[in-house]
């Protein structure tokens, strides 16, 4: 238990909990901006009174409560909020890589899937999650129930990176095992071929499903700044290479970005969101900004709409 | 190629080369382990950039394999020789400027018919076949003298200054002037010729070429050795005297003078010269031969001795029957340096010595003439009518109204005394005047008749044709007769004034004591004249006695007391008045020494009272030059020979004739021209003494311009290629660091 709730950083936590406007604003710009639900209100069940806030739908206010209690409450139904949101993060041998950081690429990645379950669940949504490295190794299906949390992290804490990445098979198979509209959130250092992963992603994002890719690479990974040589040898292969550092790095960063940009179009084609999370920079910093760089997307595309 | 090197161990040095090798390899086994994820990226980069690397670590290998390989080699100093095509990279163009010592000692022979100029000329043909005209090579060739001269002009091709070498036979009969050729290499050489200039003086290093040793004068050449220097001159001094080791003595033997004892020689007389010989070397010498030759016939030889570094004498007795010029020459036998071996002399036997005695109150008794003592002192015989022996002196009396008259032809006189005379016409003050600028010689005697205001007129107020060297003021004294014992006395302000040196001796100056009562006082001196004698009184006033001055050729003696004793006591007091008046005449009338006894280089100063006719120069050696130059100046009546273009450039008697245009009668004249003796002082000065004269100032002293190959004290010279492996090391490491850090190495 004590292994599993490495994940759960209360500083993280804390962080993300004191930000409840912001966080409630994100998620719902986050989770519902996207998804918005089609069956307009009324006809579904309903499920409970929030209060009022500006810029709440007016439609949505019910006069009945505002007639006995003088206060403004909106109306809330089951299909609006219930949102389902799967994460997928990468389990595999590459995962394992730390730099001069405290984090390996895969706690970076199961502390960001589980503060993202931690909000998720926060707002009664669901969340299910799929640990894979070649294949999927453990699908844990949807639900909102509190306690779920705990299973999602013990899920996380139970792998132990060890196999290739097949990324792209691994997506193909996620894809046929969502039935229902919702969120994928893929968490990978994407250290796969570029034209399957982006195959994989066309493939859920065609299951109607909103995908968000969080790209994780050690900051080693992404400036090279090593500066002695050193015999390299691969996680995933039997590959070795000794060389300068400093002699590739020009070329090694200009690799890096020519696949990181292949990446982030292939994804901004197909309407993903794409996140490039370096693990030296603080995961809580990473995922407020990214949030509220959501929300603020979505609130744009309210009003565009409204 | 003839590669040689000076530090030939250094080479050792290469087998570091290893170092970069071993550096290198090392540094390929000195790695960490290190598992990466993104093997993809890395892969594809080295890929990338697989080639470009290998080439940049060859590069970099190379690079500093060339370095060590450049600095061992140049610390062991490679040089090839300089004919070899290597040999540009050595230096840049050289711009070579040879100096030869051209004074006379360069004659000096170690060896019968080599002589040091010779070893100087062949000195520089070496240096200058060692020059490259294809790299931009100059030259220029500077001779020595007394006035440095280009023999080739600056900046000059090599092939034609070893044409022009091949005219330096032997060097000049002058001296030479190190502080004038440090003029021109300051003031001429250095700001004409761009780049660094490389002085070489070849020299027998004669302590006499570095001047007096005057400090003023030291220091004034000095500052220009220290701008030549400053503007990139190098000088180096070459030995050419094949003397082992620079300061020592070599022999020789030298006539540094040669003089009549008499002044003044008159026809018929015995008159004897006084020959000095200098021995400049270190050993004493038992036999020095020599020989008196008389109008170039050997009249006497004579053998001496003279101890080393000393001095000896001898003396030769002739009598000139025929009045005229004639010479005398002392010429040694044979020794090493032949041109300080003879010296000449020339000079006029006189048949008599011509004064005119201008009266101012004519008397036929001559004691009443107030020249009549001076006539009787002169030439007591020709005055006196006795028949006593006669003197040179050929006194003619004039009174002064006749000698007013301007009938007197003043030429025929070689002094003209005035004694008491009230004054002069115009014409004859401007007569007198050309007669004294043109070499004739005046004694003005005072007295009662002597019209001072007239004097002043006449003969000093008129600048233009000025006489007086003082002004005459007023008559000091008192009449010897008013019963007043006050008086003056005669007190010579030196006793080297040629008319008082007889009563030089403490015995005779006693007899310039004779008592003056009254002479003219005068004012303030004219330019250049000067004090001989004073007339001071019992408390020690001082008056002007005796005032010399020369004007033009001519020289005025001004006695501001009488000559006869209206005056003074000193005309009746002859063992008083005697010397001085003939010791007065032959000082005043003897003529110039420099005027027929010239140095080397110098021109003959000749003027004549009518216009001359056929003008020949007859050269030592025989040789006849017919001056043909136009006669154009005439001054104070004369006619100045044109011979300013036939300088007397070698030693030895020269003869001129010169016939009248008028009568066809030749006119004789003999003059001699003598080296400076002291260039027969052989002492050399070596790089200690160049120091001390000349602080702050690096000059070498070498034996050789061109160093040998394979002599390593001579290598400096040749081409040595360690400075361009420097600069080329400088630019390799300059070149390392860029390409390293352009490729990463030191990111």
């Amino acid at each position: 238990m004590q292994s599993s709730l490495k994940f759960l950083n209360p500083e993280i936590l804390s962080r993300i909990s004191r930000l409840e406007l912001r966080a409630r604003l994100a998620v719902e710009g986050f989770l519902s901006g996207r998804h918005r639900s089609p069956y307009h209100g009324v006809s579904v069940e309903f499920a409970e009174h929030r209060e009022y806030v500006p810029g709440d739908d007016l439609r949505h206010l019910d006069w009945k409560v505002f007639g006995k209690s003088d206060r403004y409450f909106i109306k809330r139904y089951e299909e609006e909020t219930s949102l389902t949101c799967t994460i997928v993060v990468d389990s595999s041998r590459s995962m394992e890589y730390i730099g001069e950081g405290a984090f390996s690429k895969f706690d970076y990645a199961a502390t960001t899937a589980a503060a993202l379950s931690y909000l998720i669940l926060k707002q009664q949504d669901f969340v299910g999650m799929a640990v894979f490295d070649e294949a999927v190794r453990s699908f844990i299906p949807p639900s909102n129930n509190p306690g779920h949390l705990m299973t999602l992290v013990e899920a996380l804490s139970g792998v132990s990176p060890a196999e290739k990445t097949d990324l792209g098979a691994v997506l193909a198979d996620i894809a046929s095992r969502i039935r229902q509209r919702g969120m994928v959130i893929v968490i990978s250092d994407l250290l796969d071929d570029p034209d399957n992963i982006l195959q994989g992603l066309r493939k859920i994002r065609s299951r109607k499903q909103d995908v968000i890719v969080f790209h994780t690479l050690d900051h080693d990974e992404v400036a090279f700044p090593l500066q002695r040589i050193y015999r390299f040898e691969g996680m995933e292969d039997l590959l070795k290479l000794t060389a300068d550092p400093r002699a590739l790095r020009a070329s090694y960063i200009e690799i890096f970005k020519e696949f990181a940009d292949k990446m982030r179009r292939g994804c901004q084609h197909q309407g993903i969101d794409y996140v490039l999370l370096d693990t030296k920079r603080m995961l809580d910093v990473a995922l407020t900004a990214f949030l509220a760089n959501r929300a603020g997307g979505a609130a744009g595309r309210g009003r565009g709409r409204g | 190629m003839g590669f040689d090197f000076a530090n030939s161990s250094m080479l050792f040095g290469t087998l570091l080369l290893g170092v970069p090798l071993l550096i290198h390899l090392l540094n390929r086994r000195r790695y960490k382990r290190k598992t990466w994820a993104a093997m993809s990226f890395l892969l594809a980069a080295y890929k990338r950039t697989r080639r470009r690397l290998r080439l940049e670590n060859f590069l970099l290998l190379l690079l500093r394999c060339l370095i060590v390989v450049l600095l061992a080699g140049a610390m062991a100093r490679p040089f090839v020789p300089s004919d070899s095509p290597l040999a540009v990279l050595s230096t840049g163009p050289r711009n070579v400027v040879a100096v030869l010592d051209d004074s006379y000692s360069m004659g000096y022979e170690s060896t019968p018919g080599e002589s040091c100029f010779q070893d100087g000329v062949t000195a520089i043909r070496q240096l200058v076949q060692d020059l490259d005209p294809e790299r931009g090579d100059t030259v220029s060739v500077i001779l020595m003298g007394d006035e440095p001269e280009y023999c080739v002009p600056l900046a000059s091709d090599p092939g034609d200054a070893l044409v022009k070498l091949e005219t330096l036979v032997a060097p000049s009969e002058g001296g030479g002037d190190f502080s004038a050729l440090a003029s021109l290499l300051a003031k001429e050489v250095a700001p004409s010729v761009e780049g660094d200039k490389e002085v070489f003086i070849f020299t027998d290093l004669q302590t006499r070429l570095l001047g007096e040793s005057l400090a003023e004068e030291q220091a004034g050449t000095g500052a220009l050795l220290e701008e030549a220097v400053n503007n990139g001159i190098s000088i180096s001094f070459v030995d050419v005297s094949r003397m082992e080791r620079a300061g020592s003595l070599r022999p020789n033997v030298s006539v540094t003078d040669l003089a009549p004892l008499d002044r003044t020689i008159a026809a018929g007389s015995l008159v004897t010269f006084n020959a000095t010989i200098n021995n400049y070397g270190p050993d004493d010498l038992n036999d020095v031969s020599g020989a008196f030759l008389v109008d170039g016939k050997v009249a006497e030889r004579r053998t001496l001795e003279i101890r080393g570094r000393g001095r000896g004498a001898v003396e030769f007795s002739q009598t000139f029957e025929e009045a005229g010029f004639h010479s005398v020459t002392f010429r040694l036998d044979f020794d090493n340096l032949a041109l300080d071996n003879s010296r000449y002399i020339s000079f006029e036997a006189r048949e008599s010595i011509d004064v005119l005695l201008v009266d101012g109150a004519y008397d036929f008794d001559p004691f009443s003439r107030p020249t009549g003592v001076i006539g009787m002192m002169l030439n007591p015989a020709r005055i006196g009518g006795g028949d006593g022996p006669g003197t040179i002196f050929n006194p003619t009396t004039m009174d002064y109204k006749v000698f007013n008259s301007g009938r007197e032809n003043l030429d025929r006189f070689d002094c003209i005394i005035l004694a008491d005379v009230e004054g002069l016409t115009p014409v004859m003050g401007e007569a007198l005047h050309d007669y004294v600028w043109s070499g004739g010689s005046v004694v003005f005697f005072m007295g009662e008749r002597v019209d001072l205001g007239a004097w002043n007129l006449r003969l000093y107020e008129n600048e233009s044709h000025r006489l007086l060297p003082a002004r005459l003021e007023t008559i000091l004294g008192s009449d010897q007769d008013s019963g007043q014992t006050s008086f003056y006395k005669l007190t010579a302000e030196s006793y080297d004034h040629p008319a008082l040196r007889v009563f030089s001796d403490p015995k005779l100056k006693v007899l310039l004591e004779v008592p003056v009562f009254r002479f003219v006082e005068t004012g303030a001196l004219t330019d250049g004249a000067h004090v001989v004698a004073w007339f001071a009184d019992a408390l020690g006033a001082r008056y002007p006695a005796l005032i010399e001055q020369r004007a033009g050729r001519g020289r005025i003696l001004l006695f501001t007391t009488s000559a006869d004793d209206s005056w003074t006591l000193i005309p009746r007091s002859p063992k008083t008045f005697l010397p001085l008046l003939h010791e007065t005449l032959f000082h005043l009338t003897t003529k110039d020494p420099g005027a027929c006894n010239l140095s080397v280089g110098e021109t003959i100063n000749r003027a004549l009272p009518e216009f001359p006719g056929r003008i020949a120069v007859t050269f030592p050696g025989g040789e006849v030059r017919e001056v043909t130059e136009t006669v154009e100046q005439k001054r104070y009546g004369r006619f100045v020979l044109p011979l300013s273009n036939h300088p007397l450039d070698r030693a030895g008697v020269y003869h001129l004739d010169v016939a009248s245009s008028v009568s066809g009668q030749v006119l004789h004249e003999r003059y001699a021209a003598n080296v400076d003796p002291r260039e027969g002082d052989l002492e050399q000065f070596d790089k200690a003494t160049l120091e001390r004269l000349f602080p702050g100032v690096k000059i070498d002293v070498t034996d050789d311009a061109v160093p040998e190959t394979g002599d390593e004290e001579k290598e400096a010279g040749g081409a040595d290629l360690w400075r361009v492996m420097l600069w080329a090391l400088l630019v390799l490491v300059a070149l390392e660091l860029f390409l390293s850090w352009k490729f990463g190495d030191y990111a």
